[in-house]
């Protein structure tokens, strides 16, 4: 029982946990991710068939990246906490 | 000063006067007519001599020793003259009159039309309810005379927090009465054949007492510790005294029946609180009874006393008997247990008391065959306790077990619901990215009380609840208190979602620091649950992250305390499984029970947009009761990169897509090429 207390006066001497983004946060910034997505996304389909696809596949990856990010911020601010 | 009182109360014909009560604070001032307005009066005011102010307290000083001046002789009253006045401090100056603060304010409504029994019924609901409650349920209400009544209570309760300085957020409807108007205002009304008929104007008011009470809140509270105290616990308290030198431990013994009974123990020295050390020891040599270990805080010299508190909790300990019972018929259990008190050692004297929650005791067995060792008689009953003994001179050994131990019950009367949660199963879900911690139960609940016999007639059980007779067996709400700070409440059973709840939130506080005040939610199950009926639900919430968790920044360790579970006051849990979710990636998993469990196991959990799955810790227990209502800690560290795993997953997909797209682009389906 003693290591049950060491551990208990421990949890109440550590500070907080502190999210990397703030809750309140995230319902603005899964919008403009989102938003940001869907305008690369179109950009994307505008773009003309190169036989190097940098361009393609920079914007590609952007919009891939700011998407998943987006989508974990838009599932925890609907409050399906991922 | 005079004219505005009595304007005030000619304001009282119901209409409310809030804006001129606004422009008066606590005591009611003098404005004077002087202003800007008129310049003249101002300068008269200022230079004109004044009334001189007079200080009551100082006159009446003053004028105290001059009645016994006047009477006394001439050189009496050169020496008291002669008295050097003393310097007035705080604690000399007593007021003359001492006010008493006023317990209670009473408002009515002026006579308005309206039936005294319409009335009452409003009247009625009111009755005994929390101001605001009160006044809320009239805004909502869709009687004729509700709005009448709001604006009354809502005055009534303005002038008791400005003008008997009570407490606003304290005050309760005391009693609400109606009375008829003064005389009854009758008319004729014509009906047929040439006869006439009288019709009734009626007229009536509403009066009401508003007095500080408890809130809500406390009244809750007080009936959860009314409810815990039901609980079958023993206390054997053990006087202790030394024969040989050098004794370090002592040894309780516990028949096989009872050690199989009792979920929680905890000895301790009379008056102290640190729980002394116990260790099982198993049975004995003659297999008469389960021994435990004691060690004694010190070693007990010869002829050395001690008083060692042995408190237990017995779960499934009692059975109802009548085994059935109809819904109107009583909830009778029966309580049963040893005669004698075992133990190692020889006994001098020992008593056994038997309290039951009610003094309405139906039955007690009296012991025979004990003559040898009692003085006076064998058992006594005084009000709710039934006194087994004193018996003097006990050796236990497996001889005296044959031939003089036995069984005593005792039937009694029990007033409250006996619940029994057959398996609870709690799920902790950990959100690092969400900041936000998920506690579902899912919780099968069985009404172990005496089952019912018949049918269930729904008419009587409205008929109850209407004359507030309710029957003791049969549960119709539950109470449970939620950590403060809970969002997104859900219950929800398996017809769908169960609307019959009220969550009473209190705002969310800081890790460590000690809750003042909890999340009330009062549960409602779909039907009331009778005797020997199920139910299963499930109830969740969500609280942020930063209330249970705790990061140690120099090894990166999370540490998360999760309560095993909420109580529900008075019932036992038979089954418990915690099953904490940590977040993906997590790693160096420990975790600490408060007591022991029965099994420990890690698996992997697996839900939204995960790739490896979560790793999850399950525990399981056995016979929770009040007592278990502790915390457990799990510490797990989760590296920046295991935290990135859900987006960038969600990046690879869309990118699938991308790349889908652009192969799509570049493939021609076309079927005619030209």
């Amino acid at each position: 029982m003693d290591n049950y207390e060491a551990i208990q006066a421990l949890h109440k001497s550590l500070p907080a946990f502190s999210p990397y983004v703030s809750a309140s946060l995230l319902p603005p910034i899964a919008l403009i991710l989102l938003t940001s997505t869907f305008a690369l996304a179109f950009y994307f389909s505008t773009l003309p068939k190169d036989t190097f696809p940098l361009r393609e596949t920079a914007v590609a990856s952007i919009a891939s990246v700011l998407g998943g990010f987006g989508v974990v911020a838009l599932f925890c601010s609907v409050g399906v906490n991922v | 000063m005079q004219s505005i009182t009595r304007q005030l109360r000619c304001g009282h014909s119901g209409i409310p006067v809030h804006f001129r009560l606004a422009a008066t604070p606590s005591r009611i001032q003098h404005r004077s007519a002087s202003s800007y307005y008129n310049p003249l009066q101002w300068i008269q005011e200022k230079f004109a001599p004044k009334a001189r102010k007079v200080d009551p307290l100082e006159e009446k000083r003053a004028g105290d020793g001059q009645e016994k001046q006047g009477q006394q002789s001439v050189f009496e009253a050169a020496v008291s003259q002669a008295k050097v006045p003393k310097k007035a401090s705080v604690e000399s100056i007593r007021p003359a009159v001492i006010k008493k603060k006023a317990t209670e304010h009473k408002y009515s409504t002026a006579n308005f039309k309206i039936s005294h029994r319409k009335l009452n019924m409003l009247g009625r609901q009111i009755s005994g309810k929390p101001i605001d409650h009160a006044i809320v349920q009239m805004q909502f209400s869709e009687k004729r005379a509700s709005s009448r009544i709001k604006s009354m209570l809502a005055t009534a309760k303005l002038h008791a927090t400005a003008y008997k300085n009570l407490d606003s957020s304290r005050l309760v409807v005391a009693e609400a009465w109606v009375t008829k108007g003064p005389k009854q205002l009758k008319r004729l009304e014509p009906r047929g054949r040439g006869k006439f008929g009288i019709r009734v104007h009626p007229d009536s008011r509403m009066h009401v007492v508003l007095r500080e009470g408890k809130t809500f809140e406390q009244l809750k509270k007080e009936q959860r510790a009314r409810r815990l105290k039901r609980i079958v616990s023993a206390g054997t308290t053990y006087a202790v005294k030394a024969l040989q030198p050098g004794q370090t431990t002592y040894q309780i013994m516990l028949s096989k029946a009872e050690r199989a009974k009792t979920s929680w123990l905890d000895v301790k020295v009379k008056g102290q609180t640190v729980p002394l050390e116990v260790a099982e020891l198993g049975e004995d040599e003659s297999s008469i009874g389960h021994l435990l270990s004691v060690s004694l805080p010190k070693e007990l010299a010869v002829n050395g006393t001690l008083n060692l508190v042995l408190e237990t909790v017995q779960t499934h300990a009692t059975h109802p008997y009548p085994e059935r019972a109809t819904q109107k018929e009583p909830q009778l259990l029966k309580y049963e247990a040893d005669l004698f008190i075992t133990s190692p050692y020889a006994t001098l004297v020992q008593r056994t008391k038997v309290r039951s929650s009610s003094p309405n005791v139906v039955s007690y067995t009296t012991p025979h065959d004990v003559d040898s060792f009692v003085k006076d008689g064998s058992v006594t009953k005084s009000g709710a306790t039934i006194t087994y003994g004193p018996y003097y001179n006990i050796q236990m050994d497996a001889d005296f077990i044959a031939k003089y131990q036995q069984r005593i019950s005792v039937h009694y009367n029990f007033d409250h619901p006996v619940l029994e949660v057959k398996t609870l199963c709690r799920t902790a879900e950990i959100s690092h990215w969400g900041s936000n911690l998920n506690i579902e139960d899912d919780i099968y609940l069985r009404n172990a009380g005496p089952t019912l016999k018949g049918h269930f007639s729904r008419l009587e059980h409205q008929s109850q609840s209407y004359f507030r007779k309710f029957s003791a067996h049969i549960l119709s709400d539950l109470t449970l208190h939620l950590p403060p700070g809970v969002t997104n409440a859900y219950y929800y059973d398996q017809n769908g979602n169960v609307s019959t709840s009220h969550l009473r939130k209190t705002p969310s506080v800081a890790k460590g620091s000690k809750a003042s005040q909890y999340s009330v939610l009062e549960l409602k199950p779909r039907y009331p649950v009778l005797g020997g009926w199920n139910y299963s639900y499930t109830i969740g919430f969500d609280t942020p992250l930063e209330d249970s968790v705790s990061y140690d920044a120099n090894n990166g360790i999370y540490n998360i305390g999760i309560p095993v579970m909420t109580l529900i006051p008075g019932a036992v849990v038979d089954d418990a499984e915690v099953k904490i979710i940590l977040p993906e990636g997590a790693t160096n998993v420990e975790f600490i029970s408060p007591f022991p469990e029965l099994s420990s196991t890690m698996s992997t959990h697996i839900t939204y947009l995960d790739t490896t799955g979560r790793p999850a810790v399950i525990l399981a227990y056995k016979d929770l009761t009040d007592k278990h209502t502790g915390v457990i800690y799990v510490s797990y560290q989760v590296p920046f990169s295991a935290h990135l795993k859900k987006p960038l997953s969600v990046s690879a997909a869309f990118f699938s897509l991308f790349a889908f797209a652009f192969m799509a682009r570049r493939v021609d389906l076309r079927l005619h090429k030209k």
